[in-house]
């Protein structure tokens, strides 16, 4: 029952096995990648940034707009509330220090998903900055330099209209705010498990839901490699594309062993930014134009600066949700749960939310924990549902442990309650009576089976009067079937292990 | 000649660099014109831009600067309550858009500026 | 009719009163400014756009309602060209929002309408407010009433003269660094710059955000008050609208009339009085310092030494904000398209350089300049530091008991149509007094003080951030020495 679930992103790359791991190293020639990430998180607001629309995945196209979203003649932003109290909560949860004072700023572009030809964001006064993110208890801390507030673009689409280009601006506006790192992250496989991390802390505060294939989680990351152990940095480039976390570990992998050759092979690495080819494998280089990156920045008129005051951060610190970390160590020190438990469950909020309850209930924490991470877990990874959904209400869970605590049923008949509990939604209790379940105790029906047993097969019956004690095995089998599984094993083996003393 | 200091005449090469920033296109007469009125407009800025930077001020849009003197407009930024309905549309983009088949804001594919962004 | 004229001698709080007791009907007073607007149009090129029958059908809507409808019940108004109306189109003055209807309404235009009024047309404006005198529109200049060999100022020049010419008793102007108090100025009517934040920006289109406002023009104090009253306010969809209390400002204008300008502290910024100014504009504010002297007003010498920094100030900032402001015009989402089939760069530069015109694009190549890589510091950042020693200038003089400030409105009468067109600093240089108001954040307000050579000629009274109450007290004062009364 302790089927290991899968964690995501968090364990090592699909595939990746330490074979691969050494044949990379190899490729690395001695250098050390120095890699920093800059990540854009949707936040989970119900309206926009900087206007009252609403936000709707799969929406049709250019139905989420408004004069502010459209860049109308005209139209002003105001700030969303709920967005700017998660991208504090967020901040916060990463041990930012958020300031009182933080300035909107527009950066100027020209592309035609951006439709004010700037994009509101914040420049040099961000809403915090100096946190950081641990890639595990005690383990490699990575120094996070800001987090901002920013509204995201629309979206371009190539494939629509023949010989043009179509722009859906349901997603223009949309609250985002962008994470990034002090390089220092040091291998690829660090980069995937940072961004776990971030995850995991990010939907525990609820700030974002971070699912990538809708693109409410964004990586673009800084890469740059130098001889081993030395103290200086490299020329850098910036990878863009990477739309999953095996995208980020594969694209940076490819990065930095690239850079590993042109340095071992005398050249200079270029500074430029490349964008991952997850269907090639290749990071190539945009082309660019030099003045594409004069965006002009400057504070945005149209808004005050966001004033905060101190009792209000200390307001949201105080109210911050525990974090897994910190869920984590409860899990091991109040409940006495083995850290690989506490650590499987903490992965997700939800599940540690649905592990809590259930140990709550039964009062057993192991049981509830194996559970958990067993039959509920394989049941979320096969139908690919979250575990909110999970069918029977964790009562009917809770029974189902106590009648397996209190020997009503047998731990494998269990399973079979549980399957049937899935199927039709009904109590485990009201499952074994109608099924039969329950464990027989009966002493005359449990003798009747041995004796059933017995003489089925007198061959073996003879040999275990003999002494041949290893066949007790056998006859519990056949007793089980006999029984349909309910015969109480305990006093099975007792009654059969009589006939080897008679 | 494009001194960034700011001292040295705007040349015709800085005046296409900043058409092409401000995505103009400019006509030969109109890039000789410019070169030489923004040469003209900004030496009349020089008397502000060779005075003393002032430490004390920072980089806010003045009117929400945090020092006195006060200005006008908002003390401080108010938050939208997150229950606020957009200010609709009258008209659908269908009305004033140039071209907006199937839904969609059609444009010209993106060729050489498609991947010339970094958001 | 084309000269100047007034809509009707009664002050517009006295026509509302008429039209909301029967006397008068909305109707006839909307007929009144529809057959004036066909001729003085005709003569002056003062509208963009009108639509007589939407605007009767909105005046019979509003003699056909139940009783009290609001302080400005049936009076007819003129608004400028860049404040957002569903109904007609919000072009700016420029090509590349030919025909372009806009889809939302501006919150000042949302007031008038819940307040009666009726709305006439949209005026002719220099292109998105940049200029001094309406020469910059697509759509040709507008003409001034008094003398159509010559501007009536701008940007807000279609607005003034549509006062001037009598063709309503009010209408909207919008100010970036003096253009609804310039052209009021030259066309001899009152115009109003209220205190950055004290009238909502949405839906006014953007020109430069720090410094845009919204103001009023009208024959009288008390009318551009009254007009003020309704649009001024807290506004949700505006977040640097202040929110505070806009209080009675007619009664204000009322007091100043009524009660003269004892125990007023008049500031003569000697800054304002030297070299440039023509004779007969120093001669009428001579005339206008006098009356207010005479009708109990103390006169004290103020010094404001960063005026002569406004003007280059005012053109650093005005254009770096204007090139953001203007980066939507990219013929992707409303507007005209000029498509040379080149792909997506050609698309944008093609729509961009035939749309704009050459002051436009001259200040968005400015203010591209100025905010690019390496210029920043330079202009931007000591524009920034500029601004706000100027705006100490004035919180010394207020903070040393003066309550408001008189300055001529603009150097110059109004001058000949082309005259300036081919030296921008000179253009420019019309907004000398004015832009540092705008800079300031602080209110103003310019007055007819008389005429020169035949032209009119505006005087400027300031007054500290939040007091236009004050503010109207004083020139409504000014207004009333000057008509003789006391």
């Amino acid at each position: 029952m302790s089927r290991a679930p899968r964690v995501d992103g968090a364990g090592p790359g699909i595939g990746d096995g330490t074979a691969a791991a050494a044949e990379s190293e190899d490729r690395m020639r001695g250098y050390e990648p120095v890699i920093g990430l800059e990540v854009h998180v949707q936040l989970a607001t119900t309206s926009k940034m900087f206007c009252g629309d609403r936000y709707d995945f799969g929406a049709e196209p250019n139905t989420r707009i408004c004069p502010v979203c459209l860049g109308l003649p005209g139209a002003l932003p105001t700030v969303n509330r709920e967005a700017v109290e998660l991208a504090v909560r967020a901040a916060l949860g990463l041990h930012c220090t958020v300031h009182e004072r933080s300035v909107f700023a527009r950066k100027n572009y020209f592309y035609p998903d951006l439709p004010k030809g700037y994009q509101i964001t914040q420049f040099d006064r961000p809403l915090a900055t100096g946190g950081h993110l641990d890639l595990a208890e005690g383990g490699q801390r990575v120094r996070i330099r800001r987090v901002h507030v920013e509204e995201d673009a629309g979206r371009s689409l190539h494939d629509r209209l023949e010989g043009r280009t179509a722009v859906d601006l349901n997603r223009a506006g949309v609250p985002l705010i962008e994470i990034v790192s002090e390089p220092d992250v040091r291998s690829a496989e660090d980069a995937r498990v940072y961004l776990a991390r971030l995850k995991q802390v990010l939907e525990y505060l609820g700030a974002s839901d971070c699912d990538m294939e809708k693109g409410s989680l964004r990586v673009d990351a800084n890469v740059s490699v130098r001889p081993a152990g030395s103290a200086q940095l490299g020329t850098r480039t910036e990878v863009k594309n990477l739309n999953s976390f095996a995208h980020v570990e594969h694209a940076l992998r490819y990065e930095a062993e690239r850079q590993a050759g042109v340095l071992a092979g005398g050249g200079a690495v270029v500074h430029e930014t490349r964008l991952w080819d997850a269907a090639k494998g290749v990071a190539r280089p945009m082309r660019g134009k030099e003045e594409s990156h004069d965006y002009r920045y400057f504070p945005e008129p149209d808004l005050p600066p966001l004033v905060l005051t101190a009792r209000e951060i200390e307001a949201a610190r105080t109210a911050l949700p525990e974090l897994p970390e910190a869920r984590a160590r409860r899990f091991r020190e109040e409940l006495g749960l083995p850290a690989y438990d506490a650590d499987v469950l903490t992965a997700n909020r939800e599940h540690a939310d649905f592990f809590e309850t259930l140990a709550g209930l039964t009062g057993d924490a192991k049981a509830a924990s194996n559970w958990t991470m067993g039959e509920v877990l394989a049941w979320t990874n096969e139908t690919g549902r979250p575990i909110a959904e999970f069918p029977p209400p964790p009562e009917h869970l809770a029974e189902l442990i106590a009648l397996v605590a209190d020997a009503t049923v047998s731990s494998t008949a269990a399973r079979d309650v549980f399957a049937l509990m899935l199927e039709r939604g009904e109590r485990p209790r009201d499952i074994v009576v109608a099924e039969g379940l329950a464990q027989v105790r009966d002493e005359g029906t449990l003798a009747s089976w041995v004796a059933q047993a017995l003489d089925a097969h007198p061959q073996e019956a003879a040999r275990l009067r003999s002494g041949e004690v290893k066949l007790v095995g056998f006859f519990m089998g056949h007793v089980m079937r006999l029984s349909g599984g309910t015969a109480d094993p305990r006093q099975t083996s007792e009654l059969v292990r009589q006939e080897v003393e008679r | 000649m494009d001194d960034p200091s700011g001292r040295a005449a705007i040349g015709r090469a800085e005046v296409l660099r900043i058409a092409r920033l401000a995505r103009l296109r400019l006509g030969d007469e109109e890039v000789e014109l410019f070169t030489r009125q923004l040469n003209d407009i900004l030496a009349h800025a020089q008397e502000i831009a060779d005075a003393e930077p002032d430490a004390s001020a920072d980089a806010e849009p003045y009117a929400f600067a945090d020092e006195e003197p006060a200005r006008g407009g908002a003390a401080s930024l108010r938050l939208r309550d997150p229950s606020a309905q957009p200010d609709p549309l009258v008209a659908g983009p269908e009305a004033f858009a140039p071209a907006f088949p199937d839904g969609l804001f059609a444009v010209p594919r993106l060729e050489a500026m498609d991947e010339d962004r970094s958001p | 009719m084309s000269g100047p004229a007034r809509f009707d001698p009664r002050p517009i709080g006295d026509l509302a009163q008429a039209v909301r007791t029967g006397e008068e009907s909305a109707r006839a007073l909307a007929e009144t400014a529809l057959a004036r607007l066909g001729p003085a149009d005709e003569a002056l090129n003062i509208f963009l756009a009108s639509d007589p029958d939407a605007t009767l059908a909105a005046a019979d809507a509003l003699d056909a309602g139940p009783g009290a409808a609001g302080p400005l019940a049936g009076v007819p108004i003129a608004l400028k060209d860049n404040l957002a109306t569903a109904d007609l189109p919000t072009t700016c003055g420029s090509r590349i929002l030919e025909n372009f209807v806009s889809p939302y309404e501006a919150t000042v235009v949302r007031r008038l309408r819940a307040a009666g009024a009726v709305i006439v047309g949209k005026t002719n404006m220099d292109e998105f407010a940049m200029g001094s005198s309406t020469e910059n529109s697509a759509y040709g200049p507008a003409l001034n009433p008094h003398d159509p060999a010559r501007v009536p100022g701008g940007s807000s020049g279609g607005s003034a003269a549509a006062v001037a010419a009598g063709v309503v008793p009010a209408a909207l102007g919008s100010e970036t660094g003096g253009s609804v108090r310039q052209p009021a100025s030259l066309s001899g009517v009152v115009g109003v710059k209220p205190t950055y934040g004290r009238v909502s920006r949405y839906g006014l289109v953007a020109f430069a955000s720090s410094l845009d406002q919204v103001g009023t023009l009208a024959n009288t104090v008390a009318d551009a008050a009254a007009v003020l009253e309704v649009i001024a306010g807290v506004d949700p969809l505006d977040s640097t609208s202040a929110d505070v209390p806009v209080g009675d400002l007619v009664g204000a204008a009322r007091a100043g009339a009524e009660e003269g300008l004892r125990g007023v502290v008049i500031g003569v910024p000697r800054e304002c009085f030297g070299e440039g100014l023509e004779g007969g504009v120093r001669a009428r504010c001579e005339g206008a310092l006098e009356a207010m002297a005479a009708a109990g007003a103390e006169l004290r010498d103020v010094s404001l030494p960063h005026t002569a920094l406004a003007v280059p100030t005012y053109y650093v900032i005005a254009p770096a904000e204007a090139s953001s402001n203007l980066a939507r015009y990219d013929g992707v989402r409303y507007g005209p398209r000029w498509d040379p089939e080149t792909g997506l760069l050609g698309m944008y530069e093609e729509t961009r350089a035939r749309g704009f015109g050459a002051e436009v694009k001259r200040r968005i190549m400015l203010g591209t300049y100025v905010l690019s890589a390496g210029y920043y510091d330079r202009y931007y950042s000591r524009a920034q530091q500029a601004r706000m020693r100027i705006a100490s200038d004035f919180r010394a003089a207020f903070g040393a008991g003066v309550d408001a400030i008189f300055t001529p409105t603009s150097p110059t009468t109004a001058f000949g149509l082309g005259e300036r067109t081919g030296d921008p600093y000179r253009m420019y240089l019309a907004d000398v007094f004015t832009a540092t108001a705008n800079l300031a954040g602080i209110p103003g307000i310019s007055v007819p003080i008389g005429f020169a050579d035949g032209l009119p000629v505006g005087g400027q009274i300031l007054a500290d951030h939040f007091a236009e109450a004050t503010m109207f007290r004083v020139a409504a004062g000014l207004e009333r020495a000057l008509a003789g009364g006391s």
